[in-house]
């Protein structure tokens, strides 16, 4: 379990493709996934160095490339974006 | 001038025509609902803190609402007898206080009659027959509304988890923290406005008190929880939380009776347009203006529903401001609208003059 948002249950991420999910919400998986069910890819739910939440707020989730609070890429090959 | 309207704009008009129609039929209705949604989502903590303590849900339910109808039976009773007794004393003693009332009232060469008028109240016509069949109407018309509530507020406390379900499943994946973030905001202007009622209710209350004890009326104890009771409900509740103590107080004396009933008199504008805007404003997080306007406005629309739903209704309309404000902050953020050079430009320019 990593991250605030796997302490408290439930939380949102995505996938390289940006395809967004969640977990522990009504009608959701209970645990984070490891793959996206749209593309395959690895769903990342929280910061790799920080263990830092994915913004929970729709717009930003679909934005976000780089965790807010160590700038760590969320996806290989982001920097070079 | 041509106006040309495609039919789906008639459809539409047709459509918003006929919600305006139903809404304006079905109003009683939607109070009933709406109140049911404000008491649920007021009980809903303690109903999931039972949960939380292995207590079964509909456990939890029928203990939270038997608590309530509990308290509100104890009140009853102790506001019922002392009701009871004043009216009596108040029917009993009318001749004589109006008798004194005109005496007061000759002093400042004011000369009414009434004792005689008083001597001819046929007290049995108005506790009985036709009048008594009217506001036995009407008291089944409150009691039924408020059974309806009690009912759909615990039907609503059982069914949570199911209507949680049922809202998430219209949420695409990964916007659901969205819905929690406007189910909480409810819940705290629920909660703010409970908050506000519970702060005003208790003040009235110990200003009653303090009002009735210290000039030696009668059931003081009584005529304040009522007054705590009764200030929920906008206009009447101000009414009878002045009306009642009053009276108890002439079967004292006429000065007595005066003095109630200035004090109180004083305490609801004090209350109207000092207490309730700072109280409900601090509660709800709304500007002390907004909350005076919005009970204004409330109150000349729908009357007492509306001044009892304005400020929760103000409270929301604000939590939804909030929420576009941050929608714009956040897509104005993410989301840049020219690009760096398009921005530097117009400075270029400036420093090319």
């Amino acid at each position: 379990m990593k991250g605030q948002a796997m302490a408290s249950g439930r939380g949102v991420g995505k996938c390289e493709n940006n395809h967004t999910g969640s977990f522990g919400y009504p009608t959701r998986p209970e645990e984070p996934y490891p793959f996206c069910s749209k593309c395959g890819r690895p769903m990342v739910w929280a910061c790799a160095n920080c263990q830092a939440a994915l913004p929970d707020d729709s717009t930003e989730l679909m934005e976000a490339r780089f965790c807010r609070h160590c700038g760590t890429p969320y996806f290989e090959g982001a920097e070079s974006a | 001038v041509r106006l040309e309207l495609s039919y789906r704009a008639i459809l539409l008009l047709v459509l918003v025509a006929i919600g305006i129609f139903a809404f304006a039929r079905l109003w009683p209705i939607v109070v009933i609902v709406i109140t049911s949604f404000i008491f649920m989502a007021a009980l809903l903590p303690y109903v999931e803190w039972l949960t939380a303590h292995k207590v079964p849900r509909i456990a939890s339910v029928l203990i939270v609402m038997l608590t309530i109808l509990g308290i509100l039976a104890g009140v009853a009773g102790l506001v019922g007898t002392a009701s009871v007794n004043e009216f009596n004393n108040v029917r009993d003693n009318l001749p004589q206080d109006a008798k004194d009332t005109e005496d007061l009232l000759d002093k400042f060469g004011i000369h009414v009659q009434l004792q005689d008028r008083a001597r001819n109240i046929d007290w049995n016509r108005i506790i009985s027959g036709d009048a008594a069949i009217n506001y036995g109407q009407r008291a089944v018309t409150i009691v039924l509304g408020i059974i309806t509530v009690f009912v759909l507020t615990a039907y609503l406390l059982a069914d949570t988890p199911r209507m949680n379900r049922f809202l998430y499943q219209f949420v695409p994946p990964g916007r659901e923290p969205e819905l929690g973030h406007w189910l909480q905001s409810l819940r705290n202007v629920v909660g703010g406005y409970i908050r506000g009622q519970v702060i005003t209710s208790v003040v009235i209350s110990v200003f009653t008190f303090v009002v009735l004890f210290s000039i030696g009326v009668p059931n003081a104890a009584a005529f304040a929880v009522l007054a705590g009771f009764v200030d929920i409900i906008p206009i009447i509740g101000a009414v009878i939380a002045v009306v009642m103590p009053t009276l108890a107080a002439f079967q004292e004396s006429t000065t007595q009776a005066i003095i109630v009933l200035a004090l109180l008199l004083l305490y609801q504008q004090f209350e109207d347009r000092i207490l309730t805007p700072r109280v409900y404003g601090q509660t709800l997080n709304l500007p002390p203006v907004i909350v005076l306007v919005a009970v204004l406005v409330g109150g000349q629309l729908f009357g007492i529903p509306g001044v009892l739903l304005a400020l929760p209704a103000a409270a929301v309309a604000r939590v939804v401001l909030d929420y576009y404000l941050e929608q714009r902050r956040n897509i104005s953020f993410v989301t840049p609208i020219a690009s760096t050079d398009e921005i530097a430009a117009p400075d270029t320019e400036r420093d090319d003059r």
